[in-house]
């Protein structure tokens, strides 16, 4: 017998060898390092968090309308932190599991960087969610007055920021260093390109407010000391023009839904680019911590100049959408529907702005008012946005299509969810001027109605994504047909041409029928 | 004699070039935003207080300037690694990287001296600000020590040479960052005080 070959394995060896159980379900999904499990758990689990953080709000709203006859001592509580936990455990990471399962796909790589850290960063997540949603519970999170569930709720805040943190750095690698050949960052899909420039801002952000998680621990503060240092050090993240940072991504879902809708490059690819750098760039506010620099010339500048970066978006896609003939889907109408909710976002500022022109309060308008609108408007986006990547690239996520009327029922009841709840803070500051308090249950009730929309928004999200999850994989097959690599179907092959241009399937396309070039 | 196939064994995608460079310095940015915004809060809480803040303890300048030179030293040590590793001088690098060590851990010893000559307590006004801030850099020099080590281990295994010197370089990216970091509170605490 050759020394390269195996020694047979006889019966009696066979019979006494241990028998080997591979991992189970439940070990497979804990252990797992694939992309697509982490960013779908990540999608489900802020989905329904989303709902009870949106439920908080409702209640706040109800609480207002009954002049504090359903919440008591907790109102001040479920407000501040339910504002909070739809930033991060509602928002962002819905956004960061998308983008862990597309972003790998769109720079044609087979796994994200760092499949070990982003599982880390999902179940850490997880884990610190689930203790902020139990200190909210005991009267902590965020302005609570248990000492200890407040400290409770510092310190899962400040776990939410880090596993977020962690989570956007594998994403942000995998746009950097696993691109293919030929495509530079230049050539990057606009969603790719978008939570590159994103997580830059996360990072830095979410940073800067774990600092203060950090002194807010080793001081052993009690509640209303961590109430002051919420104030003090964190509340800038749900304040302009930190606040937009979260709806940096749907810039970019908006661009690849729209190209894809169209059939068409996007003309101009650069400047969608350089709009997408800039309202991150604006968004950056960490540099803003203080109430008082709300009252800077560069707070009232950026305040003003965030609204162009959203115009030249929707000009640019307004005309890229004038040409081919355009199939509206539930995609399409929710990522056009987070720019106007950002445009409402930016009124917000632009009032703030006017308001705190020349020394003292120009006109006086209600800030808290003004405050949770913007906040409204922006997560609203944010929202929105998120569900045009989860309607658009539904056969990525789940294998075939979600439903259509089930998704655009889900668009429309979330759309006038956020689209009242920003409303009413908006008017409520304009009317409330000076401190007054007039019509306070009218808005109370106003954000009620909203806080129920919204929820059954998500509700609605929720159902269409589990439909289409049951549904299985075979059924959307002949729906991959877009422009860029996450339509392929499979992972960029290792010799495969270098990548010419953002659309490289359209590349193909136009190269087999030269002459149906369409750019 | 029979005939034999050989078949080479399958294996992965290799790994990518630069990605835990570009990991690494993309979590430096974080942690580095964190550190400054302690220190931003050290001195706005220091303005704040105005002649009360450190009335009641002294922080000696000579161990804050020891630990700076410490570290200056150490970012030649790691800058050697690198080069060395960048032309497979693997003695030169363990050499290096266990010298730039030595210096984290005098960094730590000394900074745990002055602890104990300052004297503070977490309860006075200062006493949060100046642990987070102090404290906050230990815990990031204990954290490049530990990545130093990792690949230290990694290079050992030959994971790392000239053509894929990527964690010697990430571990130095940190490693400065860390002491770049240093410069502020040397500034700030130690010598603004």
């Amino acid at each position: 017998m050759a020394m390269t070959e195996t020694k047979p394995a006889t019966g009696a060896e066979t019979d006494h060898a241990p028998a080997r159980s591979g991992p189970g379900e439940l070990e497979r999904l804990v252990g797992t390092g694939d992309h697509r499990t982490i960013g779908r758990m990540f999608i489900g689990f802020s989905l329904m968090f989303s709902a009870l953080a949106l439920i908080g709000r409702t209640l706040h709203g109800v609480d207002v309308l009954t002049d504090n006859g359903v919440l008591g001592r907790f109102a001040a509580m479920t407000n501040l932190s339910s504002l909070v936990a739809l930033l991060l455990i509602g928002a962002v990471p819905l956004l960061v599991g998308i983008a862990m399962v597309i972003v790998p796909l769109q720079v044609g790589s087979p796994a994200i960087a760092f499949p070990r850290a982003a599982a880390l960063s999902l179940w850490g997540w997880l884990l610190a969610a689930g203790v902020f949603v139990t200190s909210v519970a005991l009267n902590g999170g965020i302005g609570g007055r248990n000492d200890a569930a407040t400290r409770l709720g510092n310190v899962s805040t400040g776990a939410m920021l880090v596993a977020l943190g962690l989570a956007t750095v594998c994403v942000m690698t995998t746009v950097v260093a696993h691109r293919p050949l030929g495509m530079g960052l230049s050539k990057v899909p606009l969603f790719s390109w978008s939570m590159l420039v994103a997580g830059a801002i996360w990072l830095l952000s979410f940073g800067s407010a774990f600092a203060h998680v950090v002194v807010g621990q080793i001081s052993h503060a009690g509640a209303a000391e961590l109430l002051k240092n919420f104030d003090a050090g964190l509340s800038w993240l749900v304040r302009g023009p930190s606040i937009y940072m979260i709806a940096i991504p749907a810039l970019g879902i908006a661009g690849d839904v729209v190209g894809r809708a169209t059939g068409r490059r996007l003309a101009n690819y650069f400047v969608f680019q350089t709009l997408i750098a800039a309202f991150a760039v604006l968004s950056f506010g960490a540099w803003a911590q203080t109430p008082s620099s709300a009252r800077t010339i560069v707070w009232s500048l950026i305040a003003l100049l965030i609204a162009l970066p959203v115009l030249g978006m929707l000009g640019g896609l307004a005309d890229a959408l004038r040409h081919g003939s355009i199939r509206p889907d539930a995609a399409l109408i929710s990522s056009l529907l987070a720019l106007l909710l950002l445009l409402g976002a930016a009124a917000c500022g632009a009032l703030q702005a006017l308001d705190g022109a020349g020394s003292g309060q120009l006109i006086g308008f209600g800030a808290r008012g003004m405050a949770v609108g913007q906040a409204s408007f922006v997560i609203g986006a944010a929202f929105l946005g998120a569900l045009a990547g989860l309607f658009g690239w539904s056969p990525q996520l789940w294998g075939r299509p979600s439903a259509g009327p089930a998704a655009l029922g889900a668009v429309a009841l979330t759309t006038l969810g956020y689209a009242l709840l920003g409303t009413s803070g908006l008017v409520q500051a304009i009317v409330q001027i000076d401190g007054k308090d007039t019509a306070e249950a009218a808005f109370g009730a106003a954000a009620a109605a909203g806080g129920v929309l919204a929820v059954l928004g998500i509700l609605g999200v929720i159902s269409a994504t589990l439909g289409a999850a049951r549904a299985g994989n075979d059924e959307g097959a002949e729906e991959l047909n877009g422009l860029t690599l996450e339509w392929s179907g499979a992972p960029l092959a290792l010799d495969a041409a270098p990548i010419r241009s953002p659309y490289p399937l359209l590349d193909n396309a136009e190269e087999a029928n030269p002459g149906k070039e369409n750019a | 004699m029979a005939e034999t196939v050989l078949e080479l064994p399958s294996v992965s995608a290799p790994p990518r070039r630069r990605e835990l460079l570009f990991g690494t310095a993309f979590a430096t940015a974080g942690v580095v935003m964190m550190m400054i915004t302690l220190i931003g809060a050290y001195l706005s809480a220091r303005g704040a207080a105005g002649p009360s803040w450190l009335a009641n303890n002294q922080i000696p300048l000579s161990p804050g300037n020891m630990m700076m030179a410490t570290l200056a030293m150490s970012v030649v040590t790691m800058q050697w690694a690198v080069w060395s590793i960048d032309r497979d001088d693997r003695p030169h690098t363990y050499l290096a990287l266990g010298v730039t060590l030595l210096f984290g851990a005098a960094y730590i010893n000394q900074a745990s001296f002055l602890y104990s000559q300052v004297e503070m307590t977490m309860g006075q006004l200062e006493g949060a600000l100046f642990y987070a801030v102090t404290g906050g850099h230990i815990a990031m020099v204990a954290a490049g020590m530990i990545f130093l080590v990792l690949m230290g281990f990694r290079a050992l295994g030959g994971q790392f040479s000239s053509r894929q010197p990527d964690g010697i370089g990430a571990a130095a990216v940190f490693w400065h960052a860390t002491v770049a970091t240093y410069v502020l509170i040397w500034i700030a605490v130690y010598i603004l005080k």
